[in-house]
């Protein structure tokens, strides 16, 4: 217990205490629960790194635009203007007694970010945050919470690097997206190659919200990002682009619940994989159209080229329509090897194997990488995941 | 490498090819052709005879396995040379149906293709004062080449993206597998002068074709006729005005060959 956590109110106390017990109480998932059916994390032992003695340490905002509120959050909770926010909304979709890694979370936290963008304010720059364990082995618990106030728009960009030795980032963020509010997070993440994430986004939207997610996964032992999202507000839309290139025996799991509540809503997911090594690839997705969300339209897209024999990915995407009345809904998944045809007519111009399979792998993922906003990071991405596969292995 | 004169730029002799996938589905039976630098080829046939799948044998594509025979080209074996050094060594293949790339803009292809050929990377201004001389010649805009490639072309568009590519990489041996096809009347001339221009004394040209009218613009040298996997005549621009006037049945008679024979 450090020193700040001891002076919590006590709405938060009882919150983390709950939390602790859970963490006593329960034990890790195993594949018998579906989101945990093919990332088996039952042999993890969240303790066996050192903690740091604050999030602080790693966690870093590189850039901030003027005017918008970021602070801790125990800090906050602190301040008479923002406490009843705070109380409201922390542990609002994260419950402390749900299960085992969100219960570490909750538990362990020591700082966190409260993000507020203000109501009807838009802000041109990024709001862009650094988790930095390139120097240390450890395991950290970053906990975000965003009240996105009515009419305000906001980019956030998370961007992620790691040393090669052992680290675990066991992340939650809990997003209040408001009335016609936009909100867009990047994840762009690479992990040393020994480090583990497991990161649980939530999220609520309402009237006409938007909230885009970008995820870019290439580094990292294991990645699973889990993203819920409630569309409770008429018109309300998401959007959840992710991205991951794996070697090697990366393993990337991503799993996303849309829950159409309210009509007109539309919600957008579309996961594209490139697998080389012996990585592997999971996506389970759940779009849950309810009676009231008449008039929506849902689309779940998930499709992973492997590039490799060995290269693994099981994609499970489920369409669940509880009304009669949708404008358009539809679902894909594909796992397949690299097409033929294409690497031959890519060949026939001169390139040789590897770079054929660079241009098609960049194209495949296009869609995606170019609806980065940021182009600077567009790039980055291009250029990393090019020297990525420069280097693959592909038997 | 500089070429002989004399000596041929592509020497195909007793060529069979079987479908690699499916050994017992055999296309090509004994082919011989021989292309010297600067010569025009048109290889004429019905549909299925093979013309295709010697044009992607020649190109190099795993999808066909040669049994018997050869393929040479610049005085080197290359029957079993992968299609990626064949391409380097300055083969090109305009092909009949070509492959959409979804995500990678045709700028971005012809770029990496050069790089491929030429070893360097060429300098971003220079790529694009080529590329726009070769949009110019070709009567095609920018725009286009910045589409993804072949990604929702219609069919005229496709063998113009192929001609824009033949363009700026300059092939020693173009084969080019219905190019004609598809083309309206305007864009038919603009491509086969665009292919004239870009004509040298030491390039070579195998042009497959259904009709008479691109020879028009691009005079063959000779015409083969491939009926059944098989090269069954040879000879000048005549003999590709007969088979437009009359078809290929008269000339199969004359040559005592059976429908049956025609047949795959
Ligand atoms: N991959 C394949 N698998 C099975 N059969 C094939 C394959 N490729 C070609 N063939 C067969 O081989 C024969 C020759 O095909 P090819 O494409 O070379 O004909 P073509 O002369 O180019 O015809 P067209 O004038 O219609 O373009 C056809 O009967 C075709 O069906
Ligand atoms: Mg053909």
């Amino acid at each position: 217990m450090t020193a700040t956590q001891s002076t919590s109110p006590a709405w938060l106390t009882e919150y983390r205490a709950l939390a602790q017990q859970t963490l006593d109480e329960k034990a890790l998932p195993t594949s018998t629960d579906r989101p945990w059916k093919y990332t088996d994390v039952s042999a993890l032992d969240i303790y066996s790194l050192k903690q740091l003695e604050t999030e602080d340490q790693a966690i870093r905002i590189v850039s901030c635009p003027e005017d918008l509120v970021v602070r801790g959050l125990i800090d906050s909770a602190h301040d008479p203007e923002l406490e009843q926010k705070i109380q409201a909304n922390l542990g609002h979709l994260i419950p402390a007694d749900e299960d085992y890694l969100l219960a570490a979370n909750s538990a362990e936290w020591t700082n966190g970010f409260f993000i507020n963008p203000k109501q009807g304010v838009q802000y041109t720059e990024p709001l862009s945050i650094e988790i930095d364990l390139s120097k240390r082995s450890a395991t950290i618990f970053p906990r975000i919470l965003i009240v996105a106030e009515a009419n305000s728009e906001l980019d956030i960009i998370i961007s992620s690097t790691s040393i090669e030795e052992e680290a675990l980032v066991i992340a939650a963020l809990e997003l209040q997206v408001n009335n016609s509010a936009r909100l867009a997070i990047t994840f762009a993440n690479n992990w040393g190659f020994n480090t583990k994430e497991f990161t649980t986004l939530r999220a609520e939207l309402a009237d006409n919200a938007s909230l885009n997610i970008s995820t870019i996964c290439i580094g990292g032992a294991i990645v699973k990002h889990r993203y819920d999202i409630h569309l409770n507000g008429k018109g309300a839309d998401s959007r959840v682009k992710g991205v991951a290139v794996g070697d090697k025996t990366q393993h990337f799991d991503f799993m996303t619940v849309q829950e159409h509540n309210a009509p007109n809503s539309s919600s957008d997911v579309e996961i594209k994989t490139a697998l080389a090594g012996e990585s592997r690839a999971v996506y389970y997705g759940i779009t849950r159209v309810s009676e009231e969300a008449k008039g929506s339209q849902a689309n779940q897209e998930n499709r992973n080229m492997l590039l490799a024999p060995k290269a693994k990915a099981d994609s499970d995407p489920v369409l669940e329509i509880l009304t009669n009345d949708v404008s358009r809904c539809g679902h894909g998944a594909t796992v397949g090897p690299v097409d033929a045809e294409g690497m031959f007519y890519l060949m026939s111009r001169g390139l040789n194997k590897r770079a054929a399979l660079r241009i098609l792998v960049g194209g495949f993922l296009s869609p995606i990488v170019d609806y980065l906003k940021d182009a600077k990071l567009a790039d980055t991405v291009r250029a990393t995941v090019n020297d990525k596969l420069q280097n693959a292995s592909l038997d | 490498m500089t070429t002989n004169e004399n000596s041929s730029l592509l020497e195909i002799t007793d060529l069979a090819t079987s479908v690699t996938e499916r050994p017992d589905v055999k296309i090509l039976k004994g082919i011989n052709l021989s292309i010297k630098p600067g010569e025009v080829h048109a290889l004429m046939g019905p549909n299925g005879s093979g013309k295709s799948t010697l044009a992607l044998t020649i190109a190099g594509s795993p999808t066909y396995t040669v049994d018997r025979g050869n393929v040479s080209y610049k005085d080197e074996d290359i029957t079993h040379m992968a299609a990626d050094q064949r391409a380097r060594n300055g083969i090109f293949l305009s092909f009949q149906y070509p492959t959409a790339i979804p995500g990678v803009t045709l700028v971005n292809l012809i770029r990496e293709a050069i790089k491929a050929r030429t070893g360097e990377d060429v300098s971003a201004r220079e790529f694009i004062a080529q590329l726009r001389e070769t949009l110019g010649r070709l009567k095609m805009s920018e725009d286009f080449a910045r589409r993804y490639v072949n990604d929702g072309f219609s069919g005229g568009e496709k063998k113009r993206a192929e001609i824009l590519q033949l363009g700026m990489l300059r092939p020693e041996l173009a084969i080019l597998d219905e190019t004609d096809s598809g083309l309206d009347i305007d864009a038919l001339r603009t491509v086969a002068e665009g292919v004239t221009t870009l004509r040298d004394p030491n390039m070579g040209i195998l042009l497959i074709t259904h009709y008479e009218r691109i020879l028009n613009y691009i005079e063959p040298d000779f015409v083969h006729i491939l009926v059944g996997g098989n090269i069954v005549a040879s000879g000048d621009f005549d003999l590709a005005k007969r088979i437009e006037g009359e078809g290929y049945d008269p000339l199969l008679r004359e040559l005592n060959i059976s429908e049956e024979e025609a047949l795959i």
